[in-house]
């Protein structure tokens, strides 16, 4: 009896003593976000996120977006896909931020919760729910690329002229095979959105992707010219309903087995 | 590993060979089958897949001999049926364990199921047909010093589907019957006390949080008993744990269970309650839906057993709920003015669910936003209603040959929290379930639901007719009719029938029709089956 | 390999026939006292140790159609029943009161996370074992139809003879 309570409580003690309790502030803080800009083949990680207004989990995984972009500023590129279920517009969500890009997109890979999203990846295995994201895109930022992404943009009327140009370090073989993909992304706009069992009117979306340039499928690139340059053109008609202000262009290079070697950004309007 | 497998069939053998001279040396085991072929139904939105027939199936083998039991379970899941995750997609010998057991001490390495106190500090278990199995890989030792002080230690890793979980859990539970350890037999109230110290370690990988790698749940219980009333008490405390279900919240959880029951001779109540805020446990913090559990916070919701009544069931809210419920049993005696000549059984229930009362805190800062940053008071109750429910149950005999149930049951689900969409459904729904023993052997059952909701698909008709012939066969036709589905081509009926062979512990059903979700019991046996239509069969043996 | 194989099945089977005795499990009375099954006996008597829930209807109706026969099954054969409650703590607290309320007289335990049910390898409630008065088990039955406790009792009967 005597020795086994003295093991019992020997045992708590070193139970008691195995926990790690956080007081105040709980951010890891990061002082070191600035783009390196003598490189531009620094790996840019890229989250594609399957959303909607109506879903009421994805406020928290738009939480994890928010912290994540924080921290790593603009080597994390976060895309938000409207499409699925919870994307369909209703009386009291009136706003559809569907594509054609977004919905053909989704199919491909018909995740059946949300929030969902592929960190680097286009492939169903990939599809993760938000608690994981994080800790995929840190294991991603220690990846390298040998590509780099740069654009060039021309707004003209209500016409939008854009390049893509892909350069690779090293020799790209004819058997590797990239695709490119080209979407137009939209900051800010206010909408409402289902949060947990309540909406928010004036809820912020970033990030919503509004046309692909390319097909949902992408464009494919295999054919590097000998200076190891790809350059792509793109145009569309600018809708109405687009702020010029708020628009970026997102590019990815996709491997053939379906990963994310690099991305890259840029706002259209470098006028703020 | 062929090496292994030789070893271990030769020690079988040579265990086996022993045991027909020594009885206690034994095999069992059992198997169960399920299948399903799905075809496509344009009218319930039900699909083919590409594989046309799912099957989920396993088969357990145990061996015991003497003071040493070894079992394992192979799982095939080929693939696997819908309404379970398809990650279990696959073979594998997931279950594997040998246990030691003497008359104080027991030692299971490999893999196991425990559960301290009511589960709200650690729960392993399973349930096949909801696609739960969270059991252990590691050691559990049980120990039994004196009469009534027991003690459990574990340290273990979790099931995944065919993988584990990347967190360690440790655990230590300790309880004692104070009359039995102590010899109190003049004492009329019997007492056990019971705690619990629960230890998860998984590594912080998070590149934006600091997260407590190691996190602690502990608890304690009380269960006294004195003549026909009892009472059971656990408290739970969790320190911080962040988790994608908490939205990365750094408060501590607690709980509180209470149930108090009470019988007397020919009636008996029950009176319980339940809080909880954030106490949702895993060993890893960003999984969800039913993956990783360490610990089981069970509904406090009427657990039911009729097809209608449990068309809106009620599951725990992890982050915070309150909730009560109150069932009283009653039976009139036989030869009674309401008894009548074989008395009639009375059941009243209720059971209610809100939310807990929050106030948000302000943000640390704008930049590193923390939404979730709440402060509630132990046992506050809060505006939201969650879930409610009132039943009321009679069973009477009639004559010799005609046994009826009546039930009448209000249901009010608040969908906008539990699913996140379409607001608060309130249902009205009445049963009627009559079985005549037609002759010796012979029975016919009849049951008659309805459901009636302005929301959700509007009111509902079932009617159910079994006929069986015991010990071996049934058969069943089933209707389930949508006739108040607000969009009339979706005013469909459900149809389904199924036979079935029983002969000891070997059964094989086959059945075909429409299903919806939900819990079905019928020829005998209860299951959770998902919608679908086509032809499904199961097959079942025990040995 | 293959001829391992038979042979070990071969011997699965005849072990088997030896006719199994209860395993030793830990569960719980109504009054949440630890009891271990391996202390079941009666006494050279038959025994039924029949698995149920609350929440399972075909249960319910099979313990309470034994429960009608059962001081007569006691007078002509001494059976004794035990119901093993499989309710999780989600319902076990009701068990008790049910039972009352039933007015069934057998003796009832609850095994709250399935270590007897597992042990003795019930897939699905109802299932119904029944064991010699040497505390081997010589007839199983799973699932419950209306008139199955008359064939329950005619091997009880085989037994006693």
């Amino acid at each position: 009896m005597k020795t086994s309570l003295f093991f019992s409580i020997l045992v708590s003690s070193i139970l008691l003593l195995s926990c790690d309790i956080i007081e105040g502030d709980p951010y890891v803080r990061n002082n070191n976000n600035s783009d390196p800009v003598e490189l531009d083949t620094v790996k840019r990680v890229l989250l594609l996120e399957f959303t909607g207004q109506k879903c009421p989990n994805c406020p928290e995984g738009h939480e994890q977006i928010q912290q994540l972009k924080n921290f790593y500023g603009s080597r994390f590129i976060p895309v938000a896909i409207h499409a699925g279920y919870y994307a369909i517009p209703s009386s009291t969500y009136p706003i559809d931020y569907r594509t054609t890009f977004g919905t053909n997109f989704h199919n491909l890979f018909n995740p059946t919760s949300y929030p969902i999203g592929m960190v680097d990846a286009l492939k169903h295995e990939n599809l993760q729910t938000h608690g994981f994201w994080s800790e995929k895109v840190a294991e991603q930022m220690n990846r390298t690329s040998h590509l780099a992404i740069n654009f060039e943009s021309q707004i003209a009327v209500n016409q939008l002229n854009i390049s893509v140009e892909v350069r690779s370090r090293h020799a790209v073989l004819p058997e590797e095979s990239y695709r490119l993909y080209t979407l137009l992304i939209e900051d800010s706009i206010v909408g409402r959105q289902a949060n947990g069992a309540t909406s928010i009117a004036d809820y912020v979306h970033d990030h919503v992707v509004r046309h692909g340039f390319t097909s949902h499928l992408g464009d494919s690139i295999s054919l590097f010219n000998p200076q190891q340059r790809r350059k792509v053109s793109y145009q569309t008609s600018i809708n109405e309903q687009w702020r010029i202000q708020h628009l970026s262009v997102v590019a990815f290079v996709v491997n053939s087995n379906d990963e994310v070697v690099q991305s890259g950004t840029k706002k259209l309007s470098t006028s703020n | 590993m062929k090496k292994y497998i030789y070893a271990l069939i030769s020690m079988l053998i040579a265990l086996s060979v022993d045991a027909q001279e020594d009885p206690k040396g034994q095999f069992s085991g059992n198997f169960q089958i399920d299948g399903q072929t799905y075809s496509n139904d344009s009218l319930t939105g039900a699909e083919e897949v590409p594989e046309k027939m799912l099957m989920n199936a396993y088969g357990n083998l145990r061996y015991n001999y003497g003071n040493l039991t070894l079992g394992i379970r192979f799982e095939a899941y080929l693939n696997t049926l819908q309404g379970i995750s398809k990650k279990y997609d696959g073979t594998g010998i997931p279950y594997k364990f040998f246990t030691y057991k003497n008359e104080e001490l027991e030692i299971t390495a490999g893999n196991f199921y425990e559960q301290f106190g009511t589960g709200m500090a650690l729960r392993a278990y399973e349930d096949k047909m909801l696609g739960i199995d969270n059991a252990f890989e590691g050691v559990l030792t049980r120990y039994n010093p004196i009469h009534g002080v027991f003690f459990k230690g574990l340290v273990g890793k979790q099931r995944n589907y065919f993988e584990l979980g990347p967190g360690i859990v440790r655990g230590l539970d300790g309880e004692i019957n104070l009359n039995e350890t102590f010899a109190l037999d003049s004492l009329e109230t019997q007492i056990i006390l019971g705690g619990s110290l629960v230890s998860k370690f998984q590594p912080d990988k998070n590149p934006t949080l600091i997260l407590p790698e190691n996190v602690l749940l502990c608890a304690g219980r009380i269960q006294l008993q004195r003549n026909g009333l009892g009472l059971l008490t656990e408290y739970a405390y969790k320190i911080n744990d962040p988790s994608a279900d908490n939205r990365y919240n750094y408060q501590p959880g607690q709980a509180i269970l209470s149930d108090l029951t009470f019988n007397g001779s020919h009636y008996g109540f029950l009176l319980g309650f339940k809080w909880l805020n954030n106490m949702s446990f895993r060993s890893d913090r960003s999984a969800q839906e039913n993956q990783l559990l360490i610990n089981y916070l069970p509904s406090i919701a009427h657990n039911h057993i009729y097809s209608f009544a449990a068309m809106y069931p009620y599951a725990t809210q992890l982050n915070g709920e309150a909730g009560a419920r109150a069932e009283v049993f009653y039976r009139f005696q036989r030869e009674t003015f309401l008894g009548g000549k074989y008395g009639t059984l009375i059941t009243l229930s209720y059971s209610r669910v809100n939310s807990i009362d929050t106030t948000n805190l302000p943000m640390l800062d704008s930049v590193y936003p923390h939404p979730s940053h709440y402060k509630t008071t132990f046992l506050s109750i809060g505006n939201t209603r969650y879930y409610e429910d009132f039943l009321i149950e009679i069973q009477k005999k009639i004559s010799p040959t005609i046994n009826t149930t009546w039930h009448l049951q209000y249901t009010a689900y608040n969908r906008q929290v539990l699913e996140g969409k379409d607001g608060m459904i309130e249902a009205l729904i009445g049963i009627a379930d009559i079985t005549f023993r037609l002759r010796p052997r012979h029975s016919l059952r009849t049951e008659f639901q309805y459901l009636n909701t302005k929301q959700d698909f509007g009111n509902w008709v079932g009617a159910t007719v079994e006929y069986t012939v015991s010990p071996h066969f049934f058969v069943a036709v089933v209707d389930q009719w949508n006739f108040g589905n607000p969009n009339p081509e979706k005013q469909l009926h459900y149809y389904m029938a199924r036979a079935g062979y029983t002969r000891g512990a070997n059964r094989i059903q086959i059945g075909y029709g429409r299903q919806r979700l939900g819990v079905i019991c019928i020829g005998g046996v209860c299951r959770v089956v998902p919608a679908s239509t086509g032809f499904n069969f199961s097959i079942s043996s025990t040995f | 390999m293959k001829k391992l194989a038979i042979l070990l099945f071969g011997l699965l089977l005849k072990t088997c026939l030896w006719g199994q005795k209860l395993p030793a499990v830990e569960i719980k009375t109504l009054q949440g006292k630890n009891v271990n099954t391996s202390m079941f006996t009666n006494h050279g008597k038959p025994m039924v140790i029949s698995f149920w829930a609350t929440w399972c209807k075909p249960c319910v109706k099979e313990l309470s159609a034994i429960n009608e026969n059962y001081p007569n099954w006691q007078k002509a054969t001494g059976v004794t029943v035990i119901a093993i409650s499989t309710d999780d703590s989600r319902s076990q607290s009701r068990v008790g009161p049910f039972v009352t309320s039933k007015g069934w007289t057998f003796e009832v335990y609850c095994d709250p996370n399935g270590d007897f049910k597992r042990a003795m390898n019930v897939t699905n409630v109802p299932h119904t074992f029944l064991l010699d008065g040497n505390g081997n088990i010589v007839y199983q039955h799973t699932s419950y139809v209306d008139g199955d406790e008359e064939v329950l009792y005619q091997k009880i009967k085989e037994l006693s003879n």
